[in-house]
């Protein structure tokens, strides 16, 4: 994202008008360890940085780092909720956010920070991850059952147009729930999930797939037989990479193998570690793939009243 | 009716044909096809009691209304339309003119039934407007409002989809919750509800304490507010997770109903009588089980054909056959 004068000078002036040089400090850290005011202003030790230097060093610092973001929506959750038990009012918070709407992006209270203003764009990074960096994502793996016998059975205009059609209910469902399509290899792909309620966000698109799929199947679908998926949900930690084809990540594979190994069509199956962070009642929607081992995998089907 | 209705489907196209097929399969009518470039020809040389179905996907306007003008201008010809491209802006209008069927892209994909045929071949067989409301599923003195709320004016009697919708286990929640603490699951669930209505033209009519009454446009052709519900019983536990705020499954039950209301704003319902509007109540409140979601009659006829299998026999209320949807586990 792209910083203007505008939104700096706002920031700098939330700071010095709301805080001492130490608060400063203190919220600067939580996005760049030891990090160090007197060495980044070029002040002595024994002497104390002026508060509008050490605002102006720290925005800057951040707007260097590409946390700038990260650090205006803590300012946002310290004027709203409060930090460390004490509440703070924070200047200038309406132009901020207004600043940072005019970017593209909007405060989303449930993840505490700013996100992409979907509205007007969608990128893999939510428009805040940084290259090379790792950090803790959910992923859900999708994959079309018997995509080799479909291709051969129908003619193309026809795979094209249902597996666009696919392609538009997975889209429309993580959408919703800020998931990025990372892959797409026209018979399924993976999306990442990376707010707050990560976890629960990929288990509630995998389950909202299969909810709009089985009636897709009933209405509209164009092949004789129904249209299968498989659906995973694991995970962990991976290093961002812009172009996402290319990550390589422990967690990725293991989401995959699930997929492929231990899933049945038009279910979602849930790694151990996705379950024990879901919701309970998300949790009690779910049951073990394997009753004799209730602690590995979780499952989730469409079954109904007979 | 108990015979062989004659069909003859005038169109180029295979899928179109493919949706017949089975008709003639199953031996109760018969089905010839003929190119739609024919339809003059073959037009003069029908039997009387033949029905026509006429496919418009590949034509133009100029050519829809010659062929239109050729098809009810002939005496006592029974014709329908197959509109897969749903490229007909006013289906209501083909049947002021005459016709006795309008098959759309969604009912085209569902399938022809035999049930349908027949009750397009009686529909024409029977007119005069209370016959005609009546043979087709509809109540008698139906008055169609519209595809949409353009033409409905306060005051006047139209024929709406009824939906009442409403908040189950109150008097438990009060005591468990606390007075205070509904507030959490009701206004996430009124907002729930104004959302998942209104892409179907859906309007809340009435608030409730717990719920809602909500109207539909209806056309007499098509009653959308059926997917509308069947989704929302679907993604019920969805709800309750993401968006209640309540930690706990919320339930719901909701009940359709086709009937006639004079039409009055909403906040200026207070004085109004109506038939209709008691019944829905009456349904709602008196005899739907919680967590359900229940149908008349009227409105079962509206069901897209590959989710009829999901609605059950659930017993008679003020002599209206009942239907409940099979919910999802």
């Amino acid at each position: 994202m792209k910083i203007n004068v505008r939104l700096r000078d706002f920031l700098v002036k939330a700071l010095v008008e709301s805080m001492s040089v130490d608060m400063m400090v203190t919220l600067a850290q939580r996005f760049i360890p030891y990090y160090n005011l007197h060495e980044r202003t070029g002040f002595s030790e024994n002497m104390s940085v002026p508060n509008r230097d050490a605002a102006r060093q720290i925005v800057n610092d951040m707007r260097d780092s590409r946390l700038i973001l990260q650090f205006a929506g803590l300012l946002v959750v310290m004027h709203t909720d409060g930090l460390m038990g004490r509440k703070y009012v924070i200047p200038h918070m309406r132009e901020i956010l207004a600043e940072i709407h005019d970017s593209g992006f909007v405060f989303n209270r449930q993840f505490g920070t700013f996100v992409e203003d979907s509205r007007i764009r969608k990128t893999r990074n939510w428009g805040i991850l940084l290259e090379g960096q790792e950090y803790i994502f959910s992923f859900m793996s999708l994959d079309i059952v018997g995509n080799t016998a479909l291709v051969r059975e129908y003619p193309e205009e026809t795979i094209q147009a249902t597996y666009g059609d696919l392609r538009g209910i997975v889209q429309r469902s993580i959408e919703q729930r800020e998931g990025r399509l990372w892959n797409w290899e026209g018979d399924g792909g993976l999306v990442a999930f990376y707010f707050a309620k990560k976890f629960n966000a990929a288990v509630l698109s995998s389950i909202d797939i299969l909810h709009e799929l089985f009636l897709y199947n009933r209405l509209e679908c164009r092949l004789k037989g129904p249209l299968s998926v498989r659906l995973a949900v694991h995970g962990g930690p991976c290093e961002f990479r812009r172009n996402t084809e290319d990550i390589a990540s422990d967690t990725i594979n293991r989401t995959l193998e699930i997929e492929a190994v231990h899933t049945r069509p038009n279910t979602v199956t849930v790694s151990n570690v996705v379950y024990l962070a879901l919701d309970p009642l998300l949790q009690e929607m779910l049951v073990p793939v394997t009753p004799a081992e209730p602690d590995i995998l979780h499952t989730y089907e469409l079954r109904w009243e007979e | 009716m108990g015979g062989v209705v004659e069909i003859v489907l005038f169109s180029d196209s295979r899928a179109v044909r493919e949706a017949f097929a089975g008709l003639s399969r199953r031996g109760k009518c018969g089905v010839s096809y003929m190119k739609t470039g024919d339809l003059k020809k073959g037009m003069a040389s029908l039997a009387a009691d033949t029905i026509v179905y006429l496919d418009v996907s590949g034509m133009g306007e100029a050519a829809l209304k010659k062929a239109l003008r050729l098809l009810s201008g002939k005496d006592g010809a029974r014709y329908a339309v197959v509109d897969p491209k749903n490229s007909i802006r006013d289906a209501g209008a083909l049947f002021h003119d005459g016709a006795c069927d309008y098959i759309g892209r969604e009912t085209l994909r569902g399938g022809i039934t035999e049930k349908r045929i027949r009750r397009a071949a009686e529909f024409r067989k029977t007119e005069g407007p209370a016959a005609e409301a009546g043979d087709c599923g509809l109540p008698v003195g139906c008055r169609p409002s519209g595809r949409d709320w353009k033409e409905i004016r306060s005051g006047q009697e139209y024929t709406f989809c009824f939906m009442f919708i409403e908040l189950d286990n109150l008097k438990e929640s009060k005591k468990t919750f606390g007075d205070a603490n509904l507030s959490n699951p009701i206004e996430p669930f009124l907002r729930h509800v104004e959302r998942r209505i209104s892409p179907a033209g859906g309007r809340v009519w009435m608030w409730t304490d717990y719920g809602a009454i909500v109207l539909f446009p209806f056309d007499g052709l098509r009653c959308d507010a059926v997917l509308t519900c069947f989704k929302m019983m679907l993604g019920r536990k969805l709800f309750s997770i993401e968006e209640s705020g309540f930690n706990a499954w919320v339930s719901y039950r909701i009940v359709l109903h086709i009937g006639n209301t004079i039409y009055r704003s909403k906040g200026e319902t207070g004085t109004l009588v109506s038939d209709s509007l008691n019944s829905i109540f009456h349904l709602g409140q008196k005899y739907a089980r919680p967590g359900q979601f229940y149908l008349t009659d009227e409105v079962f006829g509206f069901v897209p054909a590959p989710l009829r299998d999901f609605f059950v026999p659930a017993g008679k209320f003020e002599g209206r056959d009942i239907l409940r949807m099979r919910l999802p586990l």
